[in-house]
């Protein structure tokens, strides 16, 4: 039984739909990354849940309880925003108190509550200080410290990394883990970061123009992309589109501008549907000379070399146009810009996915 | 590069003596034992302020604008907090003819306003008293409270109050608890800008006064038709005093920015 289930639910701005029909189930416990561009209406779902936005249609249960009409300070969602919103006016602790206080909690219980919940984010110290005379990565601790003081039955984080530098992004993206995990509470954290729903999320749901697409662990999300969308989104991939000529069992083989690339499938495909090879760039290879068997070979020329320190990224195009890509390790990465060379990559490395209609 | 900036300086000092310079003789004239008002200055004297003490109209007019100034710019202030959240919270349909309408007050002639509050009161039967005349410094007052609240707001993150609300603040206590301290600063700006206006005010209180809720701005006008002497420049000196001391005051100890 699902703790959180998001049930078809919808909310338009005037004509626009920013949330579509959109069902969602969360299990107590785990961290569910929602993964989409900008303005695909994650904060929306977000803000839908926390009780800000009123949903046009659908339904919203936590614990199994019907919350769509109750107000937001009544669901015990803990949230932490983009930027931060702490009060100005007040200081670290009372920041974090101000949950406990508005719950009318005793003054030692809040007392021992806001110290213990600084000390899970490691700022034990600067409960005195005004929010402006901290760095960001320290006010943003305090937003989870604040959020998570509250003991809410539902953890919301709403794109909180993307105000930090590159490097505290990511230590604050282990520690916002390590919370997650000591409190055990159930969270959802929005993110248009591919990497970081990788390595954050138990689940991930990835989002595209108000809907959901995908939702699976991320291992089997990036092995398996079930959309062309996705394919593009998550990893770096090879996707080329054409036309289905071969499908039996679980391998496919299509022609897409003058190639006939071949791999394996999981959705069923028939004989003239559109669809799109998938092939990640590190899984490709650039080489001199004859082809392999059980490879698939394209004869291309280098357009661009790029040096990215443990890896070579290679940008190639073959004779009708197709842009193919290949990252490889620096120490087999002897190919130079302008060189024709055969890019290649292993049969089995190429998942075959229905096409946008 | 030099003499332009002596020719800046200079200009800052016109202009200082130019704001400042009459408010100075107005005080040089109130501690000159003269008689006759104005005359070249004779010997510094007190006795125009003690002579003050003697007529007991100007301490009861005095007592009337300090109860109308208080009692109207809390109204303002009030509606200017309460509008100016309205007007910032989101895009409102006609907000911007909403509060041009509420900052009108500040272009029209205050004896406009006078005359149109007379007639008003007129057309509906109600007689001039304390009340209406403190309404009408309210409406006067609002566009500095106003201006004030709604500068406030623009530097207030709405975002904070989604926040109160997700830590189990109902609407009302989200208010009192993150929007009220965060705007105070301008609310006490606006509250003392207002009070300073009102206190000072001629011309809306000449139509709208009656003998008993004379301010002191009118009795001091009255007074001044009959005759002119030193006495009145003593009184306009301590309102200068007072106006300058509430707005400084205000500004400097409590930090909070009105004259910037
Ligand atoms: N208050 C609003 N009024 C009108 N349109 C909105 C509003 N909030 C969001 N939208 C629109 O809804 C869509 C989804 O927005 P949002 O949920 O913020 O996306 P995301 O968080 O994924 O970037 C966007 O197209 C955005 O322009
Ligand atoms: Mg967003």
């Amino acid at each position: 039984m699902a703790y959180l289930e998001l049930d078809r639910i919808t909310k338009r701005y005037g004509t626009a739909t920013a949330v579509a029909d959109l069902s969602l189930s969360v299990v107590e416990g785990e961290m569910l990354c929602l993964l989409g561009p900008s303005g695909c209406g994650k904060t929306t779902t977000l803000r839908a849940i926390a009780g800000f936005e009123h949903v046009d249609s659908g339904a919203i249960r936590l614990g199994g309880v019907d919350v769509t009409d109750i107000p937001p300070e009544k669901r015990d969602i803990g949230l932490v925003f983009q930027n931060y919103a702490l009060f100005p006016h007040l200081s670290v602790e009372e920041n974090v108190a101000f949950g406990l206080r508005m719950r009318k909690r005793p003054a030692a219980e809040i007392r021992a509550t806001v110290a213990e919940a600084l000390r899970l984010v490691q700022l034990d110290g600067v409960g005195g200080r005004l929010p402006r005379q901290l760095s960001g990565g320290q006010q943003q601790r305090v937003a989870l410290a604040r959020a998570i003081a509250i003991r809410p039955r539902l953890l919301l984080l709403d794109e909180p990394l993307s105000n930090l530098d590159a490097k505290l992004r990511d230590t604050m993206r282990d520690e916002i883990r390590r919370v997650q995990r000591e409190t055990g509470l159930t969270a959802i954290f929005v993110t248009h970061d591919q990497s970081e729903a990788l390595a954050m999320a138990d689940r991930m749901a990835v989002m595209d123009h108000g809907r959901i697409v995908q939702v699976d662990t991320p291992a089997r999300v990036y092995d398996n992309p079930a959309h062309p969308f996705i394919a593009g989104f998550i990893g770096q991939a090879n996707l080329i589109e054409g036309r289905v000529v071969e499908a039996s069992g679980g391998t496919a083989l299509i022609e897409a501008g003058g190639l006939r690339i071949g791999g394996h499938c999981r959705a069923a495909l028939s004989v003239g549907q559109s669809a799109m090879a998938v092939i990640k760039t590190d899984r490709s290879r650039l080489m001199r000379g004859a082809g392999v068997a059980d490879e698939t070979t394209v004869p291309v020329r280098v357009t661009m070399r790029t040096f990215l320190g443990p890896f070579v990224s290679f940008t190639c195009e073959n004779a009708t146009g197709v842009k193919l890509s290949a990252l490889m390790p620096s120490a087999d990465a002897q190919f130079e810009a302008g060189e024709s060379v055969l890019l290649s990559w292993r049969v089995e490395d190429c998942l075959i996915i229905p096409g946008v209609a | 590069m030099k003499a332009l900036r002596g020719l800046g300086i200079g200009w800052l000092v016109l202009v200082l003596i130019f704001l400042l310079g009459p408010t100075l003789v107005v005080l040089v004239d109130s501690i000159n034992s003269a008689t006759s008002f104005p005359s070249p200055f004779e010997q510094a004297t007190l006795r125009w302020y003690r002579a003050l003490g003697e007529h007991e109209e100007f301490l009861d007019a005095a007592i009337n604008s300090v109860e109308i100034a208080l009692a109207s710019s809390a109204i303002a202030t009030l509606c200017a907090f309460l509008g100016g959240f309205a007007l910032s919270r989101r895009r409102v349909r006609f907000g911007h003819a909403i509060s041009t309408a509420m900052l009108s007050p500040l272009f029209i002639p205050e004896i406009v306003i006078g005359l149109a509050i007379l007639q008003v009161l007129g057309l509906v039967a109600l007689p001039l008293s304390m009340l209406t005349l403190i309404v009408a410094h309210a409406v006067f007052v609002l566009p500095m409270a106003l201006r004030l609240t709604l500068s406030g707001f623009s530097r207030f993150d709405f975002g904070l109050l989604d926040a109160a609300r997700s830590l189990g603040a109902n609407p009302a206590r989200a208010m009192l608890a993150v929007t009220l301290p965060i705007l105070r600063p301008s609310l006490i700006a606006g509250f003392t800008l207002s009070a300073v206006f009102s206190f000072v005010n001629l011309p809306l209180s000449m139509f709208l006064t009656t003998p008993r809720t004379a301010t002191l701005p009118v009795v001091v006008f009255a007074y001044m038709e009959s005759r002119i002497d030193p006495m009145i420049a003593a009184l306009a000196t301590l309102v200068v005093l007072i106006a300058a001391a509430a707005t400084i005051g205000v500004d400097r100890f409590l930090r909070i920015r009105i004259l910037d």
